[in-house]
């Protein structure tokens, strides 16, 4: 591993390079920069980094730059494919009307695509991820070489499902822009048992026009890797954002989520299944920024740690002081299934406006020996016992998942490949 | 069937059963009333096994065999059932997942073939009609967000599913309302044979006046301090306790 001194060195002279590549991100690049040599590198005694190893994420080697590796199809529905992966069953030809997925390297100057680039690079993006907690954000932006933009034209509803598969390693970016009234939804996937890098840093930001729509499904399978993401969204009046999160876990995973809530009655839901065995450590920071009016966020988040993993957990909701009527909560129960695992969860409420319904609930617990001796007195031995309920547990988590059947499948697989 | 003598019981520290004699043979319904704290769920928990109640004097035998030192697990497997007086939560597995693993762990202790997933499913199908529980309660999670009714009535599903040599229904009939009751009570008449038999723990003579047991006593203080038949519970009724723990003390 690099010491930071080194690391620092790498990403200068990685940077010096990129000055030649899509030199109109130069100055998004700098700022970036510059505001990571004024916050610094992710640290222990960093509050929001405090259950993590920050230099987990500053990765040895030298880290790819471009995601040119990613693809994307249009599905009309999915299955398992003979790779275990979520796959289309039937593939549209074209993308639909309305919708764009191009590289931001293969945007003309003049396109309109580069004008929506600009445009949000400047203005809405500019503050959303810039904050001290995110230069993690900051590091992925000054680097930035590509990334993919997915547009949706005003009121277009796009009926197929956009798959993304991403690259496992590298710093990618993902841009995604709904205008006024328009829907997607949009699938996320890392690929299963292919580790080909050193590490993965992947920012998605989102901005959502008034009435725009967004459900976005990330499902990451275990690795050996180390991988960070931050996912940032801007809502508009009245848009409504449905982030599901899969995880398993990985040698480190750490995800910072920042969603801002501006518009009035706009509303995020975000659901999180975490599962992390042998060591592995997950991390999931949530920060939920209510600024409109009448704004609703619910974040139901589970997860299950079993032989030395670390789950982490922190939710933070923000009431800002004209957010009257905001409507948040956060319920996050976790359950550990030996005593060598270890989850932390750390709600956090700021609320500066008086008229709010707020609530909270963490549970960390373990199986309970009331569970165990009801199964038992039916016949069925304790560690099967033990076993069903930890399925039952991991299951439960699931249940309203889109993509369940699946879900299912590879959560238990990790589970039962485990515990064997 | 079920033979216990002069039995003590610790639990966290307290001695709660302070010399019980019980003996039950296959064909009979057994009741067991008494007041609060007389050690009547103790009872019911240290014959199904369940950990942390420690026999300090005294022996259980089941069918002849000492079952003392056996597993609740492995009583289970012989025969021995206990419907719970709050039947437990377990989300995510499935009524019907749990029933068969059950099942299937009772017919291999048995050495027989598991009876076929096909067979099994048509006959939850068949008694859950009967204790009125929609089928699809089958497919939910183990009494997960079942209501008090629907708990008990789907502890008279498993007793009708697995058919135990003997039933120990711990107050099932608490927290039910009559019609309930009277559905609850139809199962457990339903279950019972020469061949079995049922021991009832209970605080009111209502449930007896659907079942009628061919024993009635009284456990007051950790002993069985009165014995008798079904008309017993009808002098309870209306006497109460007092005058049989009066008479214990």
């Amino acid at each position: 591993m690099l010491d930071r001194y080194q690391f620092i060195k790498q990403c200068e002279a990685q940077y010096q390079e990129l000055s030649s590549r899509l030199p109109w991100m130069d100055s998004i690049r700098s700022e970036s920069r510059s505001r990571l040599h004024a916050v610094g590198l992710p640290a222990k005694n960093h509050e929001y980094w405090k259950y993590s190893a920050p230099e987990q994420y500053l990765f040895s080697e030298n880290m790819p730059t471009n995601s040119r590796g990613k693809h994307w199809r249009c599905e009309d529905a999915l299955n398992i494919d003979m790779q275990g992966q979520l796959s289309g069953d039937s593939v549209c030809g074209a993308l639909p009307d309305g919708l764009t997925v191009e590289r931001f390297s293969d945007i003309d100057r003049d396109s309109s695509s580069r004008g929506i680039l600009e445009q949000h690079f400047n203005s809405n993006l500019k503050n959303l991820s810039a904050q001290n907690r995110y230069s993690m954000g900051d590091l992925n932006t000054s680097m930035l070489n590509d990334g993919v933009l997915i547009h949706v034209g005003k009121g277009v509803t796009v009926a197929p499902l956009l798959n993304m598969q991403l690259d496992s390693s590298g710093y990618q970016r993902l841009l995604v822009v709904l205008e006024a009234g328009s829907s997607l939804t949009l699938l996320e996937q890392l690929p299963i048992d292919e580790v080909t890098g050193s590490g993965l840093s992947h920012l998605v930001e989102s901005s959502l026009a008034p009435g725009a729509n967004l459900q976005h499904s990330r499902i990451q399978p275990a690795s050996t890797a180390s991988d960070y993401a931050l996912t940032s969204a801007h809502l508009g009046a009245s848009a409504y954002y449905n982030l599901n999160l899969y995880t398993l876990g990985a040698t480190n995973r750490r995800h910072d989520i920042n969603f801002k809530l501006v518009g009035d009655d706009s509303k995020v839901d975000l659901n999180a299944a975490l599962y992390a065995d042998n060591s592995q450590t997950s991390e999931t920071l949530v920060n939920m920024e209510h600024l409109g009016k009448r704004t609703v966020s619910q974040q139901i988040i589970r997860g299950i740690a079993t032989s030395r993993a670390r789950i982490s957990i922190n939710g933070r909701i923000h009431i800002h002081p004209h957010a009257q009527q905001t409507d948040a909560s956060l319920s996050n129960k976790n359950l550990l299934l030996d005593n060598t695992a270890r989850i932390n969860t750390k709600p956090e409420l700021e609320i500066y406006a008086d008229q709010v319904k707020c609530a909270h609930g963490a549970t960390v617990g373990q199986i309970s020996e009331e569970e165990i001796f009801y199964l038992r007195s039916r016949g069925i031995d304790s560690e099967t016992a033990r076993f069903m309920i930890a399925q039952g547990f991991i299951r439960s988590c699931l249940i309203d998942a889109e993509f369940k059947d699946y879900l299912e499948r590879l959560f238990m697989e990790a589970f039962i490949s485990w515990e064997q | 069937m079920l033979k216990v003598e002069n039995l003590h019981v610790e639990v966290a520290g307290k001695i709660i059963l302070k010399g019980l004699d019980l003996t039950i043979s296959a064909g009979e319904v057994h009741a067991i009333m008494g007041p609060n704290g007389s050690g009547k769920s103790t009872l019911s928990n240290v014959l199904a096994g369940k950990p942390g109640y420690t026999i300090i004097k005294g022996s259980i035998s089941f069918d002849g065999a000492a079952i003392d030192e056996l597993s609740p697990e492995q009583r289970a497997r012989m025969g021995i059932f206990l419907a719970f007086q709050y039947p437990v939560e377990i989300p995510g597995v499935s009524n019907m997942e749990f029933l068969k693993a059950a099942s299937d762990s009772i017919y291999k202790h048995r050495a027989l073939e598991p009876e076929s997933s096909m067979d099994f499913i048509k006959r939850a199908r068949q008694l859950s009609a009967l204790v009125d529980l929609d089928q699809g309660f089958l497919k939910r999670g183990v009494n997960e967000g079942f209501s008090g009714g629907e708990k008990k009535r789907n502890e008279i599903l498993q007793l009708l599913m697995l058919q135990p040599r003997l039933a120990i229904l711990d107050e099932t009939d608490s927290g039910l309302d009559i019609d309930a009751l009277k559905t609850v009570s139809e199962g457990i008449n339903s279950y019972k044979n020469s061949d079995n038999a049922v021991l009832l723990i209970t605080h009111y003579q209502r449930l007896l006046n659907h079942i009628q047991p061919d024993f009635v006593h009284v456990l007051a203080d950790g002993k069985i301090v009165r014995s008798g038949d079904h008309n017993l519970a009808t002098e309870l009724e209306a006497k109460g306790y007092a005058w049989l723990t009066d008479t214990a003390a």
